[in-house]
C-alpha cells in the first residue's frame, strides 16, 4: 500500500553543478519558480545579494551568494596597489535528491515519492504537514508553505518524464549545470576532481544513501569558504539515531513480546498441569 | 466462612483511571505506531480513510492512507494532551491523598528488594515457589512491578515532554528532530513496561487480581494474604 523503492546508487539522473561557471544572474531561481508556478516572493532588504534570504514554500531554489572579505594587489608598472575588497560567490541551492531520501524514509505518510530517475518529490495531495521530512532532511530543505503543506524542489521530473531538462539547467546562460545520467554525472565530477577541483556529493554517509544527486564542484579557494558552510562533511542529524534506535528497538520489542507470549503459555500449561495433579491427588 | 472474606484492593476510582489508561494509551500506541511505520501498518488506516477519500473525492489508494494518516495523528495529537493531563491529576490527587502505594516498597532495603524482585521473577519465568519470607513482605505491589512502573514514569515523561514540545513550541527542524528522538525512545521505553505489564497480568497466578480489575475490585482474602501480606496486614490493622 505504501512502498518506498530507491533506484541504485548507480541508476537514475544526475546533475553536476560547477560552481565556477555561476555568476549569479538568478536566472535557474526565477526560471524554477515560473516552471513550476510558484508565486513571487516579495523581496525585503538584506545585508547580501540573497533573495529571498532562504529557501521557501515558493522558492525551491534560491542562489545563495556568499561574501568573503579578500586581499588583492594591482600591479602596475609603477607600482603595485594593494586593497581589500569583497569576493562573492554565488552558490545555486535546491534539494540536492540524496540517493536514498531520509525525508522519503520519514514520511509517516509516504507522500515522498522517489521516481525511477532518482527525483525525490513531496506529492502535495498526500502530505499531511507533520514536518518529519524537514527534521530528517541533514540540508534544511523542504518549507512549510501557506497551506500546512511542505514543498521543495521536484527535480522537474515532469520535465524529466518528457525528455526534458530540468527548468533551471535548460536556463542557465553559463552552462553552470550538467544534467545527465548518474553514471556519467559520475565520471564528469571525477574528472572535474581530476583537474583539481574539489566535489561534494560523490562519497558521502550512508545516511543520505552515500552520495546525491546533486554534485557540486569548485575550485579549491572556492570550495574551501562555500562547501562548510553549505554542505555538511557528514549529513546526518537526529533522525540517523532515531533510525538506528528503530532497527534495534522494533525486532527487539517484537521479540521480547514474542518471548513473553510463551513464557505465558508455558506458565498456563504448568499451572493447568499442577491443577490436574492436585486433583487427581484428591 | 473466612476463605469467602473478600477485600477490596482496586478502588473505583483506580479502575476508572485504568480504563481510561486503557483507552487512551491503546489510542495512542495504535495511531502512533501508524506514523512510526506506515509502510508496515498503512492497512490499518486504509479502511479508516477511504470512506473519507470518496467523500472527497480523492485518489481511492493514496487519498484512503492519506486521509487515514491525517485523522491518526490528528486523534494522536488530541489524545496525548488528554491523556497527559489525566495522568497528573491522577498523579497528583494519589500523593495530595496519600494513597500512593507504589513507591512504598522502594522504602525496604535494597538487598530485600532484590531478593524479592528475582523471587517474583523467577516465580513468573520458572514456576519456583515464592519463599515464605519474601511472600509475608510482600506489599499492595512488588518490587517488580514498582520497578517496571518506574521505567513506565520515565517513558511518560519523556513521550510528554517530547510530545508537548512537538505540539505547541516553535522549534528549529534540529530541535523538532531531537524531540522527535525523544519521544521515540519514550515510546519504546513504554513498551518495554507494557510487556511486563501484559505478561504479569495475564499470568495464571494474577488471574483473580486481572478479575478484580475489571470486575468489583475485590478479590478473596485468602489470596490477598498469599500475594501482598505485608498490605493486608497493613489494611487490617487499620479496621
Amino acid at each position: 500500500m505504501v512502498k518506498l523503492r530507491f533506484p541504485s546508487r548507480d541508476e537514475g539522473v544526475a546533475v553536476v553543478v560547477d560552481l565556477d561557471k555561476c555568476m549569479g544572474c538568478r536566472a535557474c531561481q526565477i526560471e524554477c519558480q515560473e516552471w513550476n508556478g510558484r508565486k513571487a516572493l516579495e523581496t525585503t532588504f538584506s545585508p547580501t545579494f540573497t533573495n529571498p534570504p532562504d529557501l521557501h514554500a515558493d522558492a525551491w531554489k534560491v542562489v545563495f551568494f556568499h561574501e568573503f572579505p579578500v586581499s588583492k594587489t594591482l600591479k602596475f608598472a609603477e607600482a603595485e596597489v594593494a586593497m581589500k575588497t569583497v569576493e562573492v560567490v554565488p552558490v545555486p541551492y535546491n534539494c540536492l535528491h540524496c540517493a536514498k531520501a531520509p525525508c522519503a524514509r520519514a514520511c509517516p505518510v509516504g507522500a515522498i515519492k522517489v521516481s525511477p530517475e532518482g527525483a525525490v518529490v513531496i506529492e502535495p495531495s498526500e502530505c499531511v504537514g507533520c514536518g518529519y521530512c524537514l527534521a530528517s532532511c541533514p540540508y534544511n530543505v523542504p518549507r512549510r508553505g501557506s497551506d500546512g503543506k511542505y514543498y521543495k524542489c521536484t527535480f522537474c521530473v515532469d520535465r524529466i518524464q518528457s525528455g526534458l531538462m530540468p527548468a533551471c539547467v535548460e536556463v542557465c546562460p553559463t552552462n553552470v549545470f550538467t544534467f545527465t545520467s548518474m553514471r556519467e554525472a559520475t565520471k564528469i565530477a571525477e574528472g572535474l576532481r581530476a583537474q583539481g577541483k574539489k566535489v561534494y556529493g560523490l562519497s558521502l554517509d550512508g545516511y543520505v544513501g552515500g552520495r546525491v544527486r546533486w554534485i557540486f564542484a569548485a575550485s579549491e579557494d572556492k570550495a574551501s569558504r562555500v562547501f562548510p558552510a553549505m554542505f555538511p562533511e557528514t549529513p546526518r542529524n537526529f533522525n540517523a539515531i532515531r533510525e538506528s534506535l528503530e532497527g534495534v528497538a522494533i525486532p527487539g520489542l517484537s521479540l521480547a513480546s514474542i518471548f513473553a507470549l510463551a513464557a505465558l503459555a508455558v506458565a498456563w500449561w504448568r499451572a493447568r498441569r499442577t491443577n490436574s495433579k492436585s486433583e487427581g491427588a484428591t | 466462612m473466612a476463605e469467602r472474606e473478600e477485600l477490596e484492593i482496586i478502588s473505583v476510582g483506580y479502575r476508572l483511571a485504568h480504563w481510561l489508561n486503557l483507552i487512551l494509551f491503546s489510542t495512542l500506541l495504535i495511531t502512533g505506531l501508524v506514523l512510526l511505520e506506515i509502510e508496515v501498518l498503512a492497512y490499518i488506516v486504509y479502511p479508516i480513510g477511504a470512506p473519507i477519500a470518496t467523500l472527497l473525492g480523492l485518489d481511492p489508494g493514496t487519498g484512503a492512507v492519506t486521509a487515514g494518516v491525517q485523522i491518526a495523528r490528528m486523534l494522536h495529537r488530541l489524545v496525548g494532551p488528554l491523556w497527559g493531563f489525566i495522568i497528573v491529576v491522577y498523579v497528583a490527587y494519589l500523593l495530595v491523598s496519600g494513597r500512593l502505594e507504589t513507591l512504598r516498597v522502594l522504602r525496604k532495603p535494597v538487598g530485600q528488594q532484590l531478593r524479592e524482585a528475582l523471587a517474583i521473577l523467577y516465580h513468573y519465568l520458572l514456576g519456583r515457589e515464592i519463599p515464605e519470607d519474601v511472600k509475608k513482605g510482600l506489599d499492595r505491589h512488588n518490587v517488580l512491578a514498582v520497578y517496571i512502573t518506574l521505567l513506565l514514569a520515565i517513558g511518560v515523561v519523556l513521550v510528554g515532554l517530547s510530545g508537548l514540545a512537538i505540539q505547541y513550541l516553535d522549534l528549529t527542524p534540529s530541535q523538532y528532530g531531537l524531540m522527535l528522538l525523544l519521544h521515540d525512545i519514550g515510546f519504546y521505553i513504554t513498551i518495554i513496561y507494557l510487556i511486563g505489564h501484559v505478561f504479569a497480568s495475564f499470568h495464571p497466578s494474577n488471574v483473580i487480581l486481572i478479575k478484580a480489575m475489571f470486575g468489583d475490585g475485590r478479590v478473596p482474602l485468602s489470596w490477598a494474604r498469599e500475594h501482598m501480606n505485608a498490605y493486608v496486614e497493613r489494611v487490617l490493622a487499620r479496621r
